[in-house]
């Protein structure tokens, strides 16, 4: 079972993973990321997150 | 993809070497990658002016990370020397300044910024309308500048027909007498004296008769509990104005500085209008149109890249040397529309992430995508000499002729 986690600790709302990956990803209120919820997470999307994150506040686990 | 960009070494040194008040020469300005490569690899850690200093620089890409995402050893509570009063919230560390970002954040969040998609867009062709016939125009005085600047002007609610009067207290706000970073001249003061009465006045104007803006919104605005008080709303308004009108200049300036020259990418854009998301993040990556952020001071004795620093210095980590670090991306001179990922620090990171991130993106693809639809082919012509401002890059007047297609 794949893990697709977001340390809400670490994100300050850059922005990167749900405007590159809004398929896993979308925004609250103050612009911070969420995930959406899925069944089937798409990996390639989950690595383009976590690798373009700067915070390094996404971790993956396929 | 892209050739590699000439990032040819400044005419007069072959060996650039970062001085204190490098930073403020247009010609660093106008090529710093040697300065930030000759640094990262001689001096990453910098007592830029010598030794007894407190002005440190930093240049890797690893410890300006470490510096932006430890508030705590490296502060940015009160003025770092700048001789202004505190501005909210970047004048804060958390837990304070976490208050202030959620009360601002919601204001600047990408869905609100969505709405105003179609209104830039709008705007962006009324001002392409007024040159497009002449096959010329000064793409900053006649687009770069006065595009971010009306759209902020909108969002703040502050009175449009003053746009001159704005930009140019603006520029005598970021610019001073541009002889010297660490404090403000007296230019900069007297203009900081003149923006915070403007708001004050508008503020009061404001509570009189609401509008649809941001001052409105602010002054319904609560913190603790309670409404914000008057110096507090000034300061923050005054901190968004700083920030929101010059950032998007430099940056549109820089893009088409470089893409007037590298023709290839510019028909990248103009074949692939996909990739313009893509291209927008790699040349902010490249140019940095912001170079460093505002000082970190250090709050006890301890070392970066073993290098000792004391309790009061006060750190500038060099936003575009750490997004140009070979140590962590490939080919960093190249640039690549294509590259796969790169964690870069064009809106900084850690806590002051740039609130108006959401909003500077959105207006640069708006910007690209209707520029290019329009005016395809476009270069500077030959013999230009680019005037560089320095510290937010930005070209002064940047002359762009073009083929009428439409």
């Amino acid at each position: 079972m794949s893990r697709l986690e977001i340390d809400q600790e670490r994100c300050t709302g850059h922005g990167r993973c749900y405007s590159l990956a809004p398929s896993l990803f979308d925004s609250d209120e103050f612009g911070h990321a969420v995930l959406v919820p899925t069944h089937e997470i798409n990996e390639t999307d989950a690595w383009t997150a976590v690798q373009n994150c700067p915070e390094g506040a996404i971790s993956f686990e396929p | 993809m892209g050739p590699v960009s000439d990032t040819a070494e400044p005419a007069e040194s072959a060996e650039p070497i970062f001085q204190f008040d490098s930073l403020l020469q247009p010609e660093v300005s106008k090529c710093p990658w040697p300065y930030y490569k000759r640094m990262r690899d001689t001096n990453p850690v910098l007592r830029a002016g010598g030794d007894g200093s407190e002005v440190v620089f930093i240049a890797k890409h690893e410890d300006i990370d470490y510096v932006l995402h430890n508030p705590k050893l490296f502060s940015s509570n009160g003025d770092q020397g700048q001789q202004m009063a505190p501005l909210i919230p970047i004048s804060f560390d958390p837990p304070v300044h976490s208050k202030w970002r959620r009360l601002l954040d919601p204001f600047f969040s990408p869905r609100e910024m969505a709405k105003l998609e179609a209104d830039i867009t709008l705007q962006a062709n009324e001002l392409i309308d007024r040159f497009i016939d002449r096959g010329e125009c000064d793409y900053a005085d006649e687009y770069a500048v006065p595009l971010p600047c009306s759209v902020f002007l909108k969002i703040m609610g502050l009175p449009l027909e003053d746009l001159d009067a704005f930009v140019n207290l603006k520029d005598r706000l970021l610019r001073g007498t541009g002889e010297s970073f660490q404090s403000q001249d007296e230019v900069q003061k007297q203009a900081h004296e003149e923006l915070d009465a403007r708001l004050e006045a508008l503020l009061n104007e404001r509570r009189r008769q609401p509008q649809d803006d941001l001052l409105t919104q602010l002054l319904h605005s609560e913190i603790d509990g309670r409404p914000l008080t008057q110096e507090e709303l000034v300061s923050a308004s005054n901190l968004l104005f700083i920030a929101g009108l010059d950032t998007v200049t430099d940056s549109l300036t820089c893009f088409y500085s470089f893409l007037g020259i590298h023709q290839e990418h510019r028909q990248r854009i103009v074949d692939d209008p996909e990739v313009i998301p893509r291209a927008i993040e790699e040349m902010l990556r490249y140019e940095s149109p912001v170079t460093m952020v505002l000082p970190r001071q250090v709050t006890e004795e301890t070392e970066l890249g073993g290098c000792p620093l004391h309790q009061g210095d006060r750190i500038i980590p060099l936003l575009g040397s750490a997004n140009n670090d070979e140590r962590v991306i490939d080919d960093p001179e190249v640039v690549d529309f294509d590259r796969p990922s790169f964690r870069h620090y064009a809106f900084g990171a850690g806590v002051h992430r740039c609130l108006g991130s959401h909003l500077a993106r959105l207006e640069l693809r708006v910007s690209l995508r209707e520029w290019h639809r329009r005016i395809p082919e476009y270069h500077i012509p030959e013999g230009t000499e680019l005037q560089w401002a320095s510290l937010l890059r930005q070209v002064e007047h940047l002359p762009l002729v073009f083929d009428r297609v439409e």
